[in-house]
């Protein structure tokens, strides 16, 4: 059996760019991959779709209680059944079931890659793409929150714990190694970070290879591929999926007041990452 | 108010455990019809046409002990295994349930499970293998009437093939078939009297009443009984529209033609794994058969497009 590779971060932190990254580096194509490709959209781990193929019911006849109690059974089949490393976008926190059993079991897990960006740059682009105030944005990196099942575009539920606990939830709370990649090194280093995320997922890092992907999956093509195309992953209510894909956007974006309010919630984490000091 | 009410019925149903000896004669069985299949059964079913099939029932359902795994299995899901003519879904806290041959349903029960829940997984997956067994070919779809012959409406979760039949329903049409349609060479066979939808869609439809219930407790997702056909015949399809969403904004019905008619009946099969690796010729040629003969389209939309203007669009369509 080969295993799941779970890539996993708060919403807006880079993750569809690294599944892109991937996406290209697995097809080694002379190309860009098609980001609306059937692959890209279904390797996210709160697919409806995947459920319902692999548990053989419908989630929309199950509680949630029940969805979580058969996810586990899930990921494993979906594990046993692959011969290649499955890579799923996951943007729920590491947490365990009441009956102690983890949502995403390490039995069926290769790793993690943890994709990391300064809160200050998340809120706001969360802000953007939730149709939220940066106000509200703020509130929520401070609470976390569940993002309910939506049938409609094919999403079961995703629990969100506050940024900071969402990524100690998996850089100390996962049980199997976890690759720890941030969005802002992907932007000034992008082919060490890439080359290293790369190694980790047992991909092709030679030079050539990876710079291909990293050159694939610019923002400047993924954006021009949605203005032409559209991209499957885009709530109806914004304008663009890929907006600005900038790291340290946030000086003279955010107030004074906003950055001391997200500093004040987060700091331990965002020293340990190297957002702090300023 | 109505929805108000229905949860409160349903809030007061009895819930009460089925378990009983698999032989034990004293079991009251009763005769029903789906899917033009004569059914003998010791669980009742509030949902179907009740019909006196005593002397030759084609498919017995009854509850028994199930087994946790298949034996000799050559295929299986994260919660179901398949086999030469068995199948066996395993819903923890639930029940386990074991299709036989085409014609045998043996459920086993969960402690505590009400009759809703363990109704609604056996006319769903239980039944879609059992079709598969039998050398049907059932579709995740919804159907209609039509003067013309049946019009499917097939496509993934949440692409609104059941609020679109409901449409249809409100408009005069009669509902042939939701969730799984179940096909006969180029005939769809009459499935169960009922719609079932979420809440927001059964609010828009206007179709609250006393008779909607919802599938199981704690689940607020709602069954719609309509009014049945009249005849329990087969009928012969017009068209299957596949239907899809977008988020971009197409709007459009367009025709498929050669492979793309094979492999939108691949996706739209009703879960196709459940049909056992031995039985995987006798598939494509039913889904060769069906291509050469139905017309398939699909429908684009997005989901902005109101209800309203998306049965316009197909209705012309279908009766041009």
């Amino acid at each position: 059996m080969s295993g799941i590779v779970w890539l996993a971060s708060w919403p807006k932190s880079g993750n569809t760019w690294v599944r892109i990254f991937i996406a290209n580096l697995l097809g080694g194509d002379q190309s860009p991959a098609e980001i609306n490709s059937v692959d890209l959209s279904r390797q996210r781990a709160n697919n409806i779709q995947m459920f319902d193929d692999a548990a053989g019911v419908e989630a929309s006849d199950l509680s949630e209680e029940e969805i979580d109690r058969f996810r586990p059974s899930v990921f494993r089949h979906l594990a046993e059944n692959s011969r290649e490393t499955l890579f799923f976008k996951v943007h729920d926190a590491y947490t365990l079931l009441p009956d102690g059993e983890p949502v995403f079991p390490a039995d069926a897990t290769t790793g993690a890659v943890y994709i990391l960006r300064n809160p200050l740059d998340v809120a706001i682009s969360f802000a953007h793409y939730s149709a939220r105030s940066v106000d509200r944005s703020i509130e929520v990196l401070a609470s976390g929150y569940c993002d309910p099942r939506k049938p409609a575009i094919g999403m079961l539920t995703q629990r969100l714990l506050p940024w900071s606990e969402h990524v100690l939830s998996w850089c100390d709370g996962a049980p199997f190694p976890v690759h720890l990649v941030r969005y802002e090194d992907l932007h000034e280093r992008p082919l060490e970070a890439f080359s290293a995320l790369a190694r980790f997922c047992g991909l092709p890092s030679d030079a050539a290879s990876v710079d291909r992907a990293i050159r694939h999956s610019s923002f400047e093509t993924l954006q021009a591929q949605e203005r032409e195309r559209g991209f499957v992953e885009k709530p109806e209510v914004v304008s663009a999926f890929f907006r600005e894909g900038r790291a340290n956007a946030w000086r003279g974006v955010l107030s004074d007041s906003q950055v001391a309010l997200i500093v004040g919630r987060h700091a331990p984490v965002m020293r340990r990452f190297g957002y702090l000091p300023l | 108010m109505g929805q108000v009410l229905n949860f409160l019925v349903c809030a007061k149903r009895r819930l009460m455990s089925l378990k009983q000896p698999a032989s034990d004669p004293a079991a009251p069985h009763a005769g029903y019809l789906a899917y033009g299949l004569p059914i003998l059964s010791g669980l009742a079913f509030p949902e179907l046409r009740v019909r006196n099939c005593r002397d030759a029932p084609q498919v017995r359902i009854h509850t028994g002990d199930v087994a946790p795994e298949l034996e000799g299995r050559t295929g299986k899901g994260a919660l179901f295994e398949t086999a030469r003519s068995r199948f066996l879904l395993r819903l923890d806290g639930i029940a386990r349930y074991l299709v036989t041959d085409g014609d045998q349903i043996v459920i086993d029960p969960a402690p505590g499970t009400d009759e809703d829940s363990i109704r609604l997984f056996l006319l769903g997956s239980v039944f879609g293998a059992l079709l598969h067994q039998r050398g049907l070919l059932p579709l995740h779809a919804s159907a209609i009437e039509t003067a013309r012959g049946a019009v499917l409406f097939a496509g993934a979760s949440g692409t609104g093939k059941s609020t679109l039949a409901g449409a249809f329903y409100r408009r005069g049409y009669r509902v042939v078939a939701d969730e799984i349609c179940a096909l006969d060479g180029d005939r769809v066979r009459p499935a169960v009297p009922r719609l079932t939808l979420w809440p927001d869609a059964v609010e828009e439809l206007g179709l609250w009443s006393d008779a909607v219930r919802q599938v199981r407790p704690n689940i607020k997702r709602f069954h719609v009984p309509v009014e049945p056909l009249t005849a329990h015949d087969p009928l012969p399809v017009h068209a299957i529209y596949i239907l899809s969403l977008t988020n971009r904004p197409d709007f459009a019905v367009s025709r498929l033609g050669g492979v793309e008619t094979l492999q939108a009946l691949i996706n739209h099969t009703f879960r196709r794994q459940f049909i056992a690796l031995e039985s995987g010729a006798g598939y494509m040629s039913r889904i060769t058969a069906a291509a050469s003969t139905i017309p398939i389209s699909r429908l684009v939309r997005s989901p902005s497009r109101s209800l309203r203007e998306t049965a316009d669009l197909l209705e012309r369509d279908f009766t041009r």
